[in-house]
């Protein structure tokens, strides 16, 4: 059965085990969560004012990668609103800028209609002006998914590792070899005798099983465990991260067993 | 998620499965293969960018298997939903 524990979590950070499926489903959950969970990012720009030095393009493209606050229950996605993409509300958030020189322009200098759709972090600096010059721009941010482009995505260096089962046999001298040729450092000499003591940094480089003299060392790798570590942009936190993937991924499923269960009675 | 039957049969079912990619397909596949009844179960992307994926079954009886596979896909998400619930 499927079980998940979580080792460590902040509200940027997050290390989690699954255990119980195969590596297929942990992959399918590590591409759900780069691309099928949404976020709000600037995808539109309305520049009335830009005296500073640089492009409009380029100034468009830097407010569309920072990262905004999401809140996914309060927002639709564009093309599935009520207003039928017209840019509603409940679809759309308009941030303003308007500021004059001389100061270097920071992300959380925007001001937004929502108040809970701010920058997640407001000190992302995004142009230097000088004396006398002005910038005065709307942007618009819309929910989209990772796949469209990588400002949409929440998830920073999401990827997991297998957890093995290493077992030390009793034909193990303790000669101590494998604690020194260990880049990772999973075992340790515990009076004398060789224990594992860190299995979840094991990278599975087999360098303990090439050096040991006795063949003590046996490395089972299909162990279906699986460690996740991911980072987040700030725009929600790791944990709901993994809820709406898992939530995405049961949806879809859910659609489609029940298109199935229709063609099954014709 | 659109499906679109190709060909149907007693022992044989061909999709295509819109709009969809590796994340959902890969999955079903490897849950198909678990199941003894299915002799064959692939899928495949006719183009990377504009294709869409083509699924094939070939067992006793595709469409039961496949609600199958998409339930117990459903249970372990389920699973995981509610212990995370919990945390
Ligand atoms: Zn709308």
């Amino acid at each position: 059965m499927a079980s998940i524990q979580i080792l460590e979590i902040n509200k940027l950070k997050v290390k989690f085990i699954i255990e119980g499926v195969s590596e297929v489903f942990a992959n399918s959950l590590r591409r759900a969560m780069i691309s099928m969970v949404p976020t709000l990012a600037v995808d539109f720009v309305d520049i009335y004012m830009n005296s500073g030095l640089m492009y409009d393009e380029v100034l468009a493209h830097r407010i569309g990668l920072i990262p905004l606050k999401t809140d996914l229950e309060k927002y639709n996605l564009k093309e599935k609103c009520t207003c039928s993409g017209e840019g509603c509300p409940s679809c759309q958030v308009s941030l303003r800028l308007n500021v004059e020189g001389p100061k270097t322009v920071y992300s959380g200098d925007l001001i937004s209609d929502d108040p809970d759709t701010i920058p997640a972090f407001d000190n992302i600096p995004i142009v230097k002006l000088k004396e006398g010059q002005q910038l005065m721009l709307e942007a618009t941010a819309r929910l989209g998914f990772g796949t469209e482009h990588s400002k949409y995505q929440a998830v920073c260096g999401c990827g997991y590792k297998i957890i093995p089962e290493i077992t030390i046999e009793d034909s193990c001298n303790n000669c101590g070899k494998c604690v020194e040729e260990c880049p990772r450092d999973v075992f340790s000499s515990n009076n004398g005798t060789i224990e594992v003591t860190d299995i979840y940094s094991c990278s599975l480089c087999y360098l303990c099983v090439k050096v040991c003299e006795e063949n003590a060392i046996q490395i089972d790798e299909n162990t279906n465990r699986f460690l996740f570590s991911f980072e987040v942009d700030g725009s929600m936190t790791p944990l709901k991260v993994i809820k709406v993937a898992l939530n995405q991924l049961k949806e879809r499923f859910a659609e489609f067993t029940e298109k199935m269960e229709k063609l099954s009675v014709e | 998620m659109e499906v679109k039957v190709l060909n149907i049969s007693k022992d044989s079912l061909k999709l295509e499965i819109r709009g969809e990619n590796h994340t959902v397909l890969n999955l079903l596949v490897h849950y198909l293969l678990k199941d003894d009844s299915v002799e064959m179960a692939k899928y495949n992307t006719p183009h990377p960018l504009v294709g869409e994926p083509i699924l094939e079954i070939i067992g006793e009886n595709p469409v039961k298997s496949v609600i199958k596979a998409g339930k117990k896909i459903l249970e372990d998400c389920d699973h995981l939903i509610t212990q995370l619930n919990e945390v």
